[in-house]
């Protein structure tokens, strides 16, 4: 596989040098010994889940009360969910058993006393692994426009633009910044969407989540930039367990990009985030997503489980929230952004391209509930499976019995390269109102021997015909995407897909 | 193994009498087969919507209805005058029926004289008795009896009981029905109507497993006519299970018809298994039953099998309707085509489960699936799942599922015409349906069955 330039394409291969990493993290006499991440100073918590440590995680955030009580009823929940039927076993996924008392629950880039204050003081170290990555973090910021709120492991390093976004009353910041500055939005909204009981995993996160972003804009206010979080997995053998929470007020709009790499290991990393977003009145979200943590090599050694809760609320009336993914990454992806159609007339939409090459396993989609009246909901997923992947769509839409004219329209399409990779289809469809009106079509297929031979003809390579072909297949997707980050899904999924075509 | 539970102990007792009762019928092969099915429900229980598979179907009251296990019911002429109208048609026709009454149906040895000799309708001709092994159209029980080599080769090896409750319950169980055997190159000059008729009467709670056994040799072509009816509103089971075997070249339309009493409990499944360039043609129109569940499997094991299911379900009142087909394509240059539409009325409740596997050898299969659903009131449900599994790459799949209700501009085109809206509801529905029904190549069946749908939704 080449390596190319561009945030996401290369990365896994540029990480590699910085892969060999030697974990060193005892509890001595209530102090922590350093170990060595890349040539950065990380803090552990050793591995193991226990209450003392859900307590060392909250107490070294220095959270609030409230927020330690929840993070216990979340713990106490999962420990009863592991004893009685542990994780959810109905995804068309296969992996060995998870060793949960095996995965480090917290870790932290040492940070000097007070934390940085701007980027100057942000460890040179960590800026460069960026710079490696693409991130317009810093002298990047102007170019790409993009204010970024770098999630390294569990803590927030920096975020920019913050003052600018400030101006317009907007907040953007870390999720343990916002636990310390804006205590009430975030006690009002935690869990509103997501509750810690929701699912194994989102209860896991809950208890132990360490950081990730926050987002309120403003009454009226039309958020200025797209905003980007990019997440990385760097310390081995840790768990990523961020918490993102959105919330949009009346009137509002935001456009929300996150980003996800992770370097080359050989053992599996586990990553159970969760995101909740809140729309109000009128108000409007659009949450983008490239995902390309590390999948595996060829015969599937090594990669991130992607265990992940997103779903949003469309609260009040008329608001809307839109996602849409890319899903290059990942060993395995579980994963099925959701859309609570609440508010009457509220919109809700979901746009997916899951692409599983070699041994990597999807099962991934959406969940539409209409709950309000004259509710919408679209979904277009388009699955592309090569090599030995194997991708499912799996999506549920249902529609409550007050949802008067809810409308529905699914399509999911799968192409299929390859004789060992599979493509499957669980759409569940469930109506209590007989004003909806649903649709759900799905098809599957190969990439067709005459469009190859009709570009061939033409004078295309049959690589290039075949990519063509293949961003043709996800454009719908693709142009939902912010500008510069439809290039890059483009260029990772050609990149994802080298070597399974021809 | 486990401990039987409560519900269980009715159906443990009625096994052990059957099995001494039985046990001289046949070849040793039945009688491991009916207690290998036993130690399978035993252990498996009844299945709950914990289940995957029964999410939306819950058969928490046949469990706590502890049914008792009625003998096979004896195969009988019948005048025609049944609960089942089934028209003017000619036919081989062979009838089930139970009632009620205890002294209808005595033990196995009292009924050893009844024959498959019944005579189709207005034919006055005799079915072939049997005896040439290419051709037999009779009891199942019979057939087990005399030990005709195709039902030891068939009966019970294609219709899985591992996994199943239900399935494994009908196995051992498994006595009578009807079994239908052609040879090879053998067209059949009329259709075979197989009939199982429920009268409760005084004695409800009562469950019976009709099993059918149908194997179409290479060449051949047969019309089966199936048909399940029951009156009253007693509170009884039927628990069908039908294995249809298809050989090289042969063709099969299978009408499977079920109109059961309001307080039936229906489950039934179809087990296909197709050979190279088999055709099975599928007709499945349900109608009443408290909680109906039809599992209709086609195995496509051979190269260029060619399958084809279309189903017709309608509920009012608080009507359950669940209907669940697989097609697995095992084969390369397989074809597959389904339809299945729903019409709901009042609370009704439709559950549609449709699944297209194609195995990594099934090259150049070409399936499609649709799902439409028509809603004609405020508290009626659906919940559809069609499900594509592809394993292999060069294929064509597809499905599509709509839900809806009746189109407000066609009502005002009928309308505008001057029909009442009664009648252009009607016309709608009608049009709606008769995708369905017009596919029913025996015209007076098909007569029939359009007019009991429509007086079901009282359209």
């Amino acid at each position: 596989m080449q390596v190319e330039d561009g945030p996401f394409g290369s990365i896994f291969y540029r990480m590699k040098e910085m892969a060999k990493t030697e974990l060193d993290s005892e509890l001595v006499g209530g102090e922590y010994k350093y170990g060595f991440v890349t040539d950065i100073e990380a803090e552990h918590v050793p591995p193991g889940l226990s209450e003392d440590v859900v307590r060392l995680i909250s107490a070294k955030k220095e959270e609030p009360e409230w927020l330690l009580e929840w993070r216990l009823r979340a713990f106490r929940y999962w420990t009863k969910l592991e004893k009685s039927e542990a994780e959810p076993k109905w995804a068309n996924v296969h992996y060995p058993p998870i060793d949960y008392q095996d995965i480090i629950y917290y870790s932290a880039p040492k940070t000097r006393k007070d934390g940085p204050k701007s980027l100057d003081e942000v460890d040179p170290e960590l800026l460069a692994t960026y710079d490696k990555l693409g991130v317009p973090l810093h002298e990047r910021e102007a170019l790409a426009g993009v204010a970024v709120d770098a999630v390294f492991d569990s803590v927030s390093v920096a975020t920019t633009f913050k003052d600018k976004l400030a101006e317009m009353g907007i907040i953007f910041c870390s999720f343990s910044e916002a636990v310390r500055e804006h205590p009430e939005l975030v006690r009002q909204y935690l869990g509103s969407v997501v509750p810690y009981s929701d699912n194994f995993f989102a209860s896991l996160n809950s208890a132990v989540f360490s950081d990730g972003s926050f987002c309120y804009v403003p009454k009226g206010v039309r958020c200025p930039m797209e905003l980007s979080t990019y997440f990385r997995i760097n310390a081995a053998q840790t768990g990523q367990f961020e918490r993102t929470l959105i919330v949009a007020d009346a009137g509002s709009y935001v456009s929300y990009l996150e980003g996800c790499t992770a370097p080359m290991r050989d053992e599996n990393q586990l990553h159970a985030a969760v995101v909740e977003l809140v729309a109000l009145e009128d108000a409007q979200i659009k949450y983008s997503t490239v995902q390309n943590w590390y999948p595996g090599d060829k015969d599937g050694k090594g990669g991130i489980y992607n265990f992940v809760t997103k779903r949003g609320k469309c609260a009040g009336r008329k608001s809307k929230i839109s996602w849409t993914q890319v899903e290059t990454g990942s060993a395995i992806t579980w994963k099925y952004p959701s859309c609570i159609l609440q508010g009457d007339d509220s919109v809700g939409e979901f746009y997916s391209v899951a692409v599983t090459n070699n041994r990597q396993q999807a099962d991934t989609g959406t969940k539409m509930l209409h709950v309000g009246r004259n509710t919408r909901s679209t979904i277009i997923s388009k699955g592309i499976s090569a090599g030995h992947g194997q991708n499912s769509y799996r999506g549920l839409v249902k529609v409550l019995k007050g949802a008067d004219n809810a409308r529905n329209y699914s399509q999911c399409d799968s192409l299929l390269m390859g004789r060992e990779c599979g493509a499957h289809t669980f759409p569940y469809l469930e109506v209590k109102n007989n004003s909806a009106h649903i649709e759900h079509e799905a098809s599957t297929s190969k990439i067709g021997e005459d469009q190859i031979f009709y570009c061939r003809q033409r004078g295309i390579k049959e690589e290039d015909a075949v990519s063509m072909i293949v961003n043709g297949f996800c454009r719908e997707v693709f142009r939902e995407l912010p500008m510069e980050f439809a290039v890059e899904a483009q260029r990772l999924l050609d990149v994802s897909l080298e070597g399974s075509v021809g | 193994m486990t401990a039987a539970s409560a519900e269980q102990q009715g159906y443990l007792e009625d096994f052990e009498k059957l099995a001494a009762r039985a046990s001289r019928n046949g070849g040793a092969w039945v009688g491991d087969l009916r207690r290998r099915a036993m130690d399978r429900f035993r252990s498996l229980g009844f299945p709950t919507t914990r289940d995957e598979e029964w999410k939306y179907t819950s058969l928490d009251a046949l469990r706590r209805a502890c049914l008792r296990t009625v003998d096979a019911p004896a195969a009988r002429p019948v005048d025609g005058s049944g609960p089942f109208e089934s028209g003017d048609w000619e036919r081989y026709e062979l009838a089930f029926p139970w009632t009620g009454r205890e002294d209808s149906t005595g033990p196995g040895g009292a009924r050893g004289g009844a024959t498959a000799k019944v005579p189709g309708k207005g034919s006055g001709r005799d079915t072939p008795d049997g005896r040439d092994e290419s051709l037999f159209i009779g009891r199942l029980a019979d057939a087990v009896e005399r030990r005709l080599p195709w039902t030891e080769a068939h009966l019970g090896r294609h219709a899985d009981h591992d996994g199943h409750a239900l399935r494994a319950l009908n196995t051992a169980f498994l006595e009578d029905g009807g079994a239908v055997r052609l040879g090879r190159g053998v067209d059949l000059d009329r259709p075979v109507h197989l009939m199982y008729v429920a009268d409760p009467g005084q004695a409800p709670n009562r469950i019976v497993h009709p099993r059918t056994l149908v194997v179409v040799g290479a060449g051949s072509r047969l019309t089966l006519v199936e048909a399940y009816a029951g009156a009253g509103d007693a509170v009884y089971c039927t628990n069908a299970v039908t294995e249809i075997v298809l050989e090289d070249d042969a063709e099969l339309d299978h009408y499977r018809l079920v109109r059961e009493g309001g307080g039936t409990f229906h489950i039934g499944t179809v087990q296909v298994h197709q050979a190279r360039n088999s055709r099975y043609r599928s007709h499945s129109v349900t109608t009443g039953g408290a909680i109906t569940r039809v599992e209709l499997n086609a195995l496509l094991d051979g190269e260029g099998a060619d399958c084809l299911l279309q189903g017709l379900y309608v509920a009012g009142g608080s009507q359950h309707v669940d209907s669940r087909t697989a097609i697995e394509h095992a084969r390369p240059h397989g074809t597959s085509r389904e339809l299945y539409k729903g019409v709901l009325n009042d609370r009704a409740r439709a559950v549609f489960n449709g699944k297209i596997v194609v195995r990594k050898e099934a090259q150049k299969t070409d399936a499609r699936q649709s799902n439409r659903n028509l809603i004609l009131s405020r508290d009626a449900e659906i919940d559809s799942k069609p499900q594509l599994e592809i394993l292999a790459d060069d294929v064509r799949c597809a499905h599509g599922t709509t839900i809806g209700q009746l189109e407000e501009d066609e009502l005002f085109y009928l309308r505008s015409r001057g029909l009442d809206a009664a009648l252009a509801r009607k016309l709608l529905v009608h049009g709606f349906a008769s995708e369905i029904l017009d596919g029913v190549a025996i015209e007076p069946l098909r007569d029939g069955l359009t007019s009991r749908v429509l007086a079901e939704l009282g359209a």
